[in-house]
């Protein structure tokens, strides 16, 4: 039978094609048996890439429905419903396993995929997480909007949970990503699970290093993952009274194989040994405590918190170091500005998940906070003073960095984004996102990769970037219009004397004052700064990523 | 890019409660282009609006979920923060304080909220919020005046219309 139906392209407009449908005759099928061909009726508006079904014997009378059909191919229909019946639009979408809610991405909708967790405890896919960055201060959370500076890393374990929980879903989410990804020319960074006949875990526990000395094992906790890796195994030496489970993440690509294959069997082997034996497989078995459990005390998770590496504790491991500076126990990176908040979506899986385990856990963690009643008060207090962090008007906050904000570039050390301050570039990394470290990291050592899929080595080299001075400029001018007069900005210390063919673009801006006019032509009088100007993310044309990517006022684009 | 996945999953999210919600979401004019949609919203009991069902052009920008929807009225309202003369809303959700987590269907139920709760203090039209201030009784009658004259006609239009696609 051959039909022809009208469907969507990308950009939303109709196009007819023609199809041909066989149709197999089974037995005992009746004289009016409907046959749906799912997915098969004219893709519009809202709606509902609908079914096609036809009767048999009584020749091709087609029948469109204005519902999406679910399930089987063939399927006695249903009354027609309205034309607003979206119902089974995701089901129907795809045949994947029914998602918790706890596992939507607020801002795809879907399964999260390559997690991140912000400071806040909330949960964002990778690049969700990177879209919604302000590439001009610090960012907001989705949720809650509160405030972070730093783009945090993946949360593998996360990562291998939803891979195991829903493996249909997530093969889906990846194919999905990859070709977005391949459309921009960006990737994330490759999280290979090369080790399927084990368990999944890249924890890398290297408490028994001194930080910061050897940094060249630590470089390859985990890589781009592409072909061209340089990967070298960890020559960690065993510190076998942790209970250490070391993953490298290419070794498909790594340079000395004979290495590998032996770091590969000792971690098989312990983890054999060990009472959690698991059986990790790509068609999604029961989710075991051991998928969950903390980088420290290597029990199920009990509140959990990531930090901004990605790594996963329970609140009250973390809160038990209590020093000032909080750093991973696993990966040593330092964790920027505080305790983060506990994971509660994650959370409220696990007391589903694990009723018994977890009050177990619960009662074991309340005991012991009850011995430490007068540490908890104090620990408290300090809760209190993190989220005291208050948004600044656009003036003052550029008063403060000056010029030194280094506008949608972030580091793939720390994750700081933007950049402020010092920022090196690697002359090296031939990746179109390129590599770059805040002073901070430069000096200390960057010990990751990159937050991407760079092939960064250490024997790259570094050169000094200076801030855009334009865009400084810009944010100047801005600063200036919304808030003070010209002489406090001129006075402001290092500011950017625009050079003469930088300036060129100044005036316009100034000329158009009235930025978001068109979307509200009146009455728009009301507060400063950051409120006056909207950006529309563009894309640097040349050599610039998504993590350059550079807001550019509406003016201008409009102009463009 | 608009991210059209996500615009399907949010349309089917939407009006699977419409009844209970009071909010719907269509493609705009029948139309097949999934950046420009036309939202109703039936305005809040005990309001002036109430018995009223407002119609809310959509467009998606470019950068959507990452950027805000573009909302203005449709259907007339006389309401401070909303223009009287072109349906422009002032809103900050759909301005500085949106984010990506916000669905189209959550900026709808903000505009119902909006329109049982206005700001005069911060208006969007000037008229209608110093008639809101000085003198609410007027103001009052003129809001139902306009549901009655404006939003109900155009209700049942929109109803005539979901019949005849039927």
């Amino acid at each position: 039978m051959k039909i022809s139906r009208k469907i969507l392209d990308a950009s939303g407009k109709t196009m007819t094609v023609e199809e041909i449908l066989t149709i197999e005759i089974k037995l005992g099928w009746k004289k009016g048996t409907k046959i749906t061909f799912r997915e098969k009726g004219d893709e519009q508006l809202n709606v509902i890439p609908a079914g096609l079904s036809n009767k048999t014997r009584e020749s091709i009378v087609h029948q469109l429905h204005l519902f999406p059909m679910d399930g089987m191919n063939q399927k006695v229909s249903r009354p027609t419903t309205t034309l607003l019946d979206l119902e089974n639009l995701d089901s129907s979408d795809n045949n994947d396993e029914e998602i918790s809610e706890s596992f939507v991405c607020c801002v795809c909708l879907d399964l999260l995929y390559k997690p991140i967790a912000l400071a806040c405890g909330h949960i964002s896919c990778f690049w969700c997480v990177h879209e919604a960055m302000n590439v001009w201060r610090e960012s907001h959370c989705p949720i809650c909007r509160c405030p972070y500076n730093y783009f945090p890393s993946i949360c593998k374990m996360l990562h291998f949970l939803l891979l195991k929980m829903y493996p249909v879903a997530y093969k889906r989410r990846e194919k999905q990503v990859l070709e977005e990804e391949k459309k921009t020319g960006f990737f994330s960074p490759q999280i290979d699970d090369h080790f399927s006949g084990s368990q999944i875990n890249e924890e890398l526990n290297l408490l028994s290093y001194p930080p910061h000395s050897s940094t060249r094992s630590l470089k390859n906790i985990y890589s781009g993952g592409c072909s061209v890796g340089k990967v070298n195994p960890c020559r960690v030496e065993e510190p076998l009274e942790f209970n250490m489970q070391c993953y490298e993440s290419s070794t498909t690509t790594c340079g000395n194989s004979s290495e590998c294959s032996e770091w590969d069997t000792k971690t098989t082997k312990k983890l054999a040994g060990g009472e959690n034996e698991q059986n990790w497989t790509a068609t999604g078995k029961q989710v075991s405590a051991s998928d969950v459990q903390c980088a420290a005390c290597k029990q199920l998770l009990f509140r959990p918190v990531v930090l901004n590496c990605g790594h996963v504790y329970c609140e009250s491991c973390i809160a038990a170091v209590g020093v000032e500076l909080l750093r991973c126990q696993v990966c040593q990176s330092i964790h920027p500005k505080g305790l983060p908040q506990v994971c509660l979506e994650l959370d409220q899986f696990l007391e589903r998940q694990f009723s018994k385990e977890y009050e177990l856990r619960k009662q074991a963690v309340h005991s012991c906070q009850n011995r430490n009643a007068s540490a908890s008060a104090t620990q408290d207090g300090k809760q209190g003073a993190k989220s005291s962090f208050l948004p600044k008007n656009l003036f003052f906050w550029w008063r403060e960095t000056g010029s030194k904000v280094h506008v949608a570039v972030g580091c793939d050390s720390c994750g700081m984004y933007p950049i402020i301050g010092e920022r090196y570039r690697c002359k090296d990394c031939v990746e179109k996102i390129g590599f770059d470290l805040c002073g901070e990291c430069y000096n200390t050592c960057s010990k990751l990769p990159g937050r991407f899929n760079q092939q960064h080595t250490p024997e790259h080299k570094f050169e000094l970037i200076q801030p855009g001075k334009m865009q400084n400029s810009m944010l100047g001018v801005l600063a200036m219009l919304f808030e003070g007069g010209p002489a406090s900005v001129l006075s402001s210390d290092a500011s950017p004397v625009p050079s003469p063919g930088d300036t060129l673009e100044c005036p316009e801006y100034l000329s158009v004052p009235p930025i978001h006019s068109h979307d509200a032509p009146e009455n728009q009088e009301d507060s400063l700064g950051p409120r006056k100007y909207s950006f529309h993310h563009l894309k640097l044309k040349e050599e610039k990523g998504l993590w350059r990517r550079v807001g550019v006022f509406k003016g201008q684009v409009a102009k463009d | 890019m608009v991210d059209f996945a996500r615009v399907q999953k949010e349309l089917a999210d939407c009006n699977r409660d419409m009844a209970i919600s009071g909010v719907s979401i269509m493609l705009h004019g029948n139309g097949n282009d999934l950046s420009h949609l036309s939202g109703t919203i039936t305005g809040p009991l005990a309001t002036p609006y109430e018995g009223g069902t407002f119609q809310i052009d959509i467009r998606l920008p470019e950068g959507y979920p990452f950027e805000p929807p573009k909302m203005q009225f449709v259907t007339k309202v006389w309401h401070p923060n909303i223009s009287s003369q072109n349906g422009a809303i002032c809103l900050d959700i759909l301005k500085d304080q949106w984010s990506p987590a916000l669905t189209l269907k959550t900026a709808l139920l903000s505009l119902q909220a909006l329109l049982s709760a206005p700001e005069p203090d911060d208006p969007q039209d000037a008229v209608v919020a110093q008639q809101y201030l000085r003198d609410y009784q007027t103001f009052m009658g003129t809001a139902r005046y306009w549901t009655e004259t404006f939003a109900k006609r155009s209700s049942i239009g929109t109803e005539e219309k979901v019949q005849k696609l039927l």
